[in-house]
């Protein structure tokens, strides 16, 4: 079976300072992946590589059968990789209608098709709906989230990739935006990829997940291993050392 | 004071709108405050000069030679500018480019020039009409016009097209823009070339009022910076306003107390505004690199 | 141009250039080569005397290039060594130039007065636009340089009984009393002064005053961290490089004969510019190189002199483009020109720590060092900190962890007064804490940043020296004179730097740029730096981020010695295997509260802190359902 995203023996960095090491992994169609592992393990670097945001150092990308090596990032978009990057990064001063038709930018296609897109969006979010003609930079947190979400369904992605989308909202908004995530995995069938800091929380939606480290993966499995395994715990709180210093 | 004084103001503050305007359509994505940009009003004027004043051809021609080769300018300044400051990595590579940018064109328009004190083709519609008993040269009227057209041209574009709101989105933030599939490269080409062809359009308007001097072009960036700055970088109706305040002061002053001081009451004014008001009198702050 | 010399006999490296020997055969070809170019412009009027009709002509052309080169050794100082965009400077240089004018022609006092009030006069114009611009950023700075400059040439094109108005003045003749010096002796005068200005460049760039300003150049948060007043420093540095623009006006002024308003255009600035860049900007000689190099330039195609401006325009982009660092930037960054010195095989760590390091003792018993009580900050309607109590005791380590976006950089940035907090008090030793951040600094507390702010691109020992800047007495006239006290002051914190470095594990790569570390290194050099300022508290953010296991425990080991020694270490950290080895005492956050506090083994089985870490799986499934 060929996977929809293969990332392999994948190495980036900023400068001297190595975040990915050689690191393999692969999301299949169809797919709800969770990245889990500390600060600094690599993971926004990871889907900063893959969206065209970072040059590898070595290593490949394939999306869908197809090298990504040469395809600059703004192209990778109409090739179905979508991307919600970390602290949603809405823009503030474009109404939240604006920020729809931008995720949907590469306006080739029929005028209507757009504006279709956008009204289904609306009535999957329907709270967007309401602050249709508002500044986005007026949303509150939980509603830039949606917004960055519904932005990046707009160009009608075949991988939806989110950093860290429970960053700084309350648990209830957190619960109310996986349930979404959720819906659109189940019913629309959603290859998602998620990095997410709340590793229970996130282990409860997905079908597979990785924990890197250090740029690599150190542990990984389905979901239901992964609950299970002490390791993942151990990357968040510590190993239970036996010599305590 | 005299009303004429402030009709040439309004006149003069049109020009320098529109290269506040450039300046801020090519600093929002790139976030280059761009020396070379007055070089293209030298452009538009040589253009109207030699087409009107020497060859006797008309203004349509002029308009659309002025057009292309402002394209073309732009064009070039962003190479000359943007593969230098990728290359460089200092962070005062962007000051040097431009500033050598600009030292390069003002040494093209003087050697083809040499012998020419100010590029004055006649005006395009000759004499004047009276306004309430003053009289108002048409030239002037018709920059005014012009000047307000574009902006408001501008302002509909950025807001109302796709691409004015890629523009947009590019000028907050790069990496998201490429998210969204904004090909940030051709924004910024395009910004230079538009801001090009939107200085040369000033330069084409002012050459038959103003003193245009083939070596003038840095005078005419810092006199646009005035006005970005005091509008506030970002917004056309903040060019407009700037613009608009720095050529009456400019000529009010003038008018009053004569000489140069309209250019040091402006030059102080935009010490002022820096020092009390960094980000402007309207807008929002231009961030620093 | 110096090398270092090398002292560390390692393994030889494959490359002939990394050979000491070829090094001390640069060192000695560069030598001579700087003693002809020194011999040949000190023989120079000799010279053109023998060879050309034309010798004052000749002559001039070098006192010329000279003056330009002081000009530039100032702009030099100013944007390559304070990070400060001066657009100014051919406008100082006109401000100077006319008080020469002026007491010269107008006053007839004597030249060498002319010049003492150029200095004043450079000075004074240079400090007053930098106080009224000192909150000004990067850009904003240029642009108000720039309308200064503006404006002192319209001062100079209306003031006419002292500027003479557009004309300008002219006559000015380096004379006094009705008798006027040779050109030929006048040469000599530009000559000294060029040397002047140059051994003042580098003293001062080598002395506490130079690091403090590239300390506030890479970083004013680094820089008041290590007690350095940013304003202060930029103020000293840039009244200096008035003074020296005032200078070289003055000397145009005596050479030329002639002033005017034209001499300040940004149009003939542009050619100071030109010459910093091209000969390498933030190097020494650069400047002086770049300056010449234009001149012979200029000479060359003197007969087409109408393409000047057109060639250096183009020569200036191309060089930005293939030699972006500048000739001097470049060759020092080449293999052939490089100081890199090889690398040590191992080093022993010294099993003994240095009297360097700071100790702390005789806290009354029950005081914190460093107290937080009630902190609440917020960022428009977002309550970053709500009520944070914190204490950090002398002689542990204190861990500070929580999920991203918790607060603890927050925090951090209010115990140490970069961020002005909107209720609540912090006191360190029992006093209250100073108002302003270097203010912090002085009374014990520095911090390390999450985001790495070495000088790159001078040594690491000058990186440890820059963090003893607080404890640095002389002023920089002694520094620049090199007075008795500042070297003794000197050698000893050399010395002392050197053996910070070796207990660090790092004495062999002392002479090293910092930018050749790795990122490692480069973490714990940063500790290291804070260490040398002898602080009582010293804060770490996120030092373990990258490091390989071997930099960490180097890193732990030099904590638990700085615990030792009765200082309070903070640490805020996401390698929970490193804080929970390291720490004596945890306070986790959440969303701006503290949710835990207390030894590794109460936080690790804290409820709590588990769902602010894995999240409330429970809430997922009600929601979906």
């Amino acid at each position: 079976m060929s996977a929809l995203l293969q990332l392999s023996g994948l190495t980036a960095g900023y400068g001297g300072v190595r975040a990915l090491d050689g690191l393999d992994l692969h999301v299949d169609e169809g797919e709800f992946v969770v990245l889990l592992g500390p600060n600094g393990a690599g993971k926004t670097t990871t889907m900063k590589t893959v969206s065209g945001l970072l040059k590898p150092v070595s290593g490949q990308v394939r999306f869908a059968g197809k090298d990504l090596a040469r395809v600059p990032g703004w192209r990778r978009t109409g090739l179905g990789l979508g991307h919600v990057p970390e602290g949603r990064q809405i823009f503030p001063d474009h109404t939240v209608l604006e920020n729809l038709s931008l995720g949907g930018f590469p306006t080739r296609r029929r005028r209507g098709e757009n504006e279709r897109r956008r009204a289904e969006l609306l009535d999957i979010f329907p709270r967007l709906a309401e602050r249709g003609s508002q500044l986005a930079g007026t949303l509150s947190g939980g509603e830039a989230q949606m917004l960055a979400v519904a932005r990046a369904l707009m160009a009608d992605p075949r991988l939806l990739m989110l950093d860290e989308p429970s960053l700084g909202l309350a648990p209830l908004k957190v619960a109310e935006l996986f349930g979404y995530l959720k819906r659109l995995h189940a019913e629309r069938g959603l290859t998602i990829l998620l990095v997410e800091q709340q590793a229970g929380t996130a282990l409860r939606l997905a079908d597979r997940g990785y924990v890197l480290e250090r740029g690599r993966v150190a542990v990984e499995g389905t979901a239901a291993e992964l609950r299970d395994d002490p390791r993942v715990q151990a990357a968040y709180l510590g190993r239970l050392r036996q010599e305590t210093a | 004071m005299s009303p004429e004084a402030i009709i040439d103001g309004l006149f003069a503050g049109s020009v320098y709108a529109l290269v506040a305007l450039a300046l801020t359509i090519v600093f929002q994505p790139t976030r280059i405050m761009n020396f070379a940009q007055g070089e293209a009003v030298i452009l538009g004027a040589a253009v109207a000069y030699q087409i009107v004043a020497l060859e006797k051809l008309g203004w349509a021609a002029t308009l659309g030679i002025t057009l292309v080769l402002a394209a073309f300018m732009g064009l070039l300044m962003e190479r000359m500018i943007m593969l230098p400051v990728r290359l460089s990595g200092s962070r005062y590579a962007w000051i040097i480019a431009t500033l050598a940018a600009a030292l390069i064109f003002q040494s093209l328009f003087n050697l083809t020039y040499f012998d020419v004190d100010a590029l004055r083709p006649s005006p395009v519609i000759d004499g004047g009409f009276q306004l309430a008993g003053v009289t108002v040269e048409w030239q002037e009227a018709l920059a005014i016009v012009v000047a307000l057209a574009v902006m408001a041209g501008y302002d509909l574009f950025l807001r109302r097209s796709a691409y004015g709101r890629a523009i947009r989105a590019t000028a907050h933030n790069t990496d998201t823009s490429v998210l969204m599939g904004i090909p940030v490269q051709r924004i910024i080409v395009l910004s230079f070339v538009i801001g090009a062809m939107i200085t040369a359009i000033a330069g084409m308007l002012a050459a038959p009022v103003i003193f245009v001097a083939p070596a003038a072009g840095l005078l005419f960036t810092i006199k646009g910076f005035t006005a970005a700055v005091i509008g506030g970088v970002g917004s056309p109706r903040g060019a407009l306003a700037g613009g608009m305040l720095v050529g009456l002061l400019d000529t009010v002053v003038r008018s009053m107390v004569g000489g140069s001081v309209g250019n040091f009451a402006v030059f102080a004014a935009l010490a002022v505004i820096l020092v009390v008001f960094p980000s402007g009198l309207f807008g929002k702050p231009m961030e620093a690199h | 141009m110096t090398t270092v010399e090398s002292r560390v006999t390692g393994a030889a490296r494959r490359s002939v250039f990394d050979s000491p020997g070829y090094h001390r055969a640069r060192t000695a070809l560069l030598g001579g080569l700087s003693v002809i170019a020194v011999a040949v412009l000190v023989a120079w009027p000799m010279i053109t005397d023998y060879y050309s009709y034309n010798a004052s002509y000749y002559n001039g052309l070098v006192a010329s290039a000279a003056i330009s080169a002081i000009l530039t050794i100032s702009l030099n100082l100013s944007m390559g060594y304070g990070g400060m965009l001066s657009m100014m400077h051919s406008g100082l240089q006109l401000a100077g130039g006319y008080a020469t004018g002026h007491l010269v022609v107008h006053l007839s006092g004597s030249w060498l007065l002319g010049i003492i009030a150029s200095v004043v006069v450079g000075a004074l114009v240079a400090l007053l636009v930098l106080l009224v611009s000192l909150r000004a950023a990067y850009l904003y700075f240029g642009m108000i340089t720039l309308a200064a400059n503006l404006i002192v040439i319209e001062i100079g094109r209306e003031w006419e009984p002292v500027t003479g108005g557009i004309v300008g003045i002219s006559g000015i003749a380096p004379g006094s009393g009705g008798e006027v010096m040779s050109k030929e002796a006048f040469y000599y005068v530009v000559l000294a002064c060029l040397a002047l200005m140059y051994v003042l460049q580098r003293n001062l760039v080598r002395s506490g005053v130079g690091r403090a300003s590239m300390a506030v150049r890479e970083s004013a948060d680094t820089a008041s961290a290590m007690g350095i007043a940013p304003s202060g420093a930029k103020l000293l540095l840039f009244g200096i490089c008035g003074g020296m623009a005032g200078l070289s006006g003055a000397l145009y002024a005596l050479q030329l004969g002639f002033i005017n308003p034209d001499v300040g255009l940004l149009d003939n600035g542009i050619i100071f510019f030109v010459g910093l860049f091209l000969g390498g900007i933030s190097t020494l000689v650069g400047p002086v190189i770049g300056v010449g190099f234009i001149a012979v330039l200029v000479e060359l195609i003197k007969d087409q002199a109408r393409y000047t401006t057109l060639v250096l325009g183009l020569l200036l982009l191309t060089a930005m483009m293939v030699i972006p660092q500048g000739i001097v930037g470049t060759w020092k960054a080449s293999r052939f020109g490089r100081d890199r010195l090889p690398e040590l095989t191992d080093e022993e760590l010294p099993e003994e720590v240095p009297d360097v390091v700071p100790e702390v003792r005789d806290v009354p018993e029950g005081t914190a060092a460093l107290e937080g009580t009630g902190i609440v900050k917020h960022f428009g309607g977002v309550h970053a900190l709500d009520g944070v109590d914190i204490r950090i005791m002398p002689g542990t380590v204190h861990g500070i962890i929580g999920p991203n976006g918790s607060g603890k950089s927050t925090l951090v940035s209010c115990l140490t007064r970069y961020h002005r907090i909107d209720a609540g008090e912090v006191r360190i030793f029992g006093a209250g804490a100073p108002a302003a951040a270097h203010g912090v600094a002085r009374a014990g507390v520095t911090r390390v940043f999450q985001v790495p702010h070495l000088f790159e691109r001078v040594s690491v020992l000058d990186n440890v020296l820059t963090g003893m800047r607080m404890q640095e007495d002389y002023s920089w006239l002694g520094a620049v004179l090199r007075s008795p006290a500042y070297r003794r002051r000197d050698r000893k914190e050399r010395a002392e730097a050197r053996e910070l470095l070796a207990f660090a594990g790092l004495a062999g790569r002392a002479d090293w740029l910092a930018s050749s570390l790795s990122h490692g290194q480069k973490r714990l050099l940063e500790v290291v730096r804070a260490v040398a300022s002898r602080p009582k508290v010293l804060i770490l953010d996120e030092p373990a981020t990258g490091l390989t296991s071997e930099e960490l425990d180097a890193l732990g080991r030099l904590c638990r010695v700085l615990r030792e020694r009765g200082l309070a270490v903070v640490l805020i950290e996401h390698n929970v295997d490193f804080v929970m080895g390291l720490c004596d005492e945890l306070t986790v956050l959440e969303s701006g509260k503290v949710i835990e506090r207390g030894d590794p083994e109460k936080v690790r089985g804290s409820a709590a802190v588990l769902e602010a870490y894995l999240g409330r799986p429970d809430l997922v499934e009600e929601e979906a359902s």
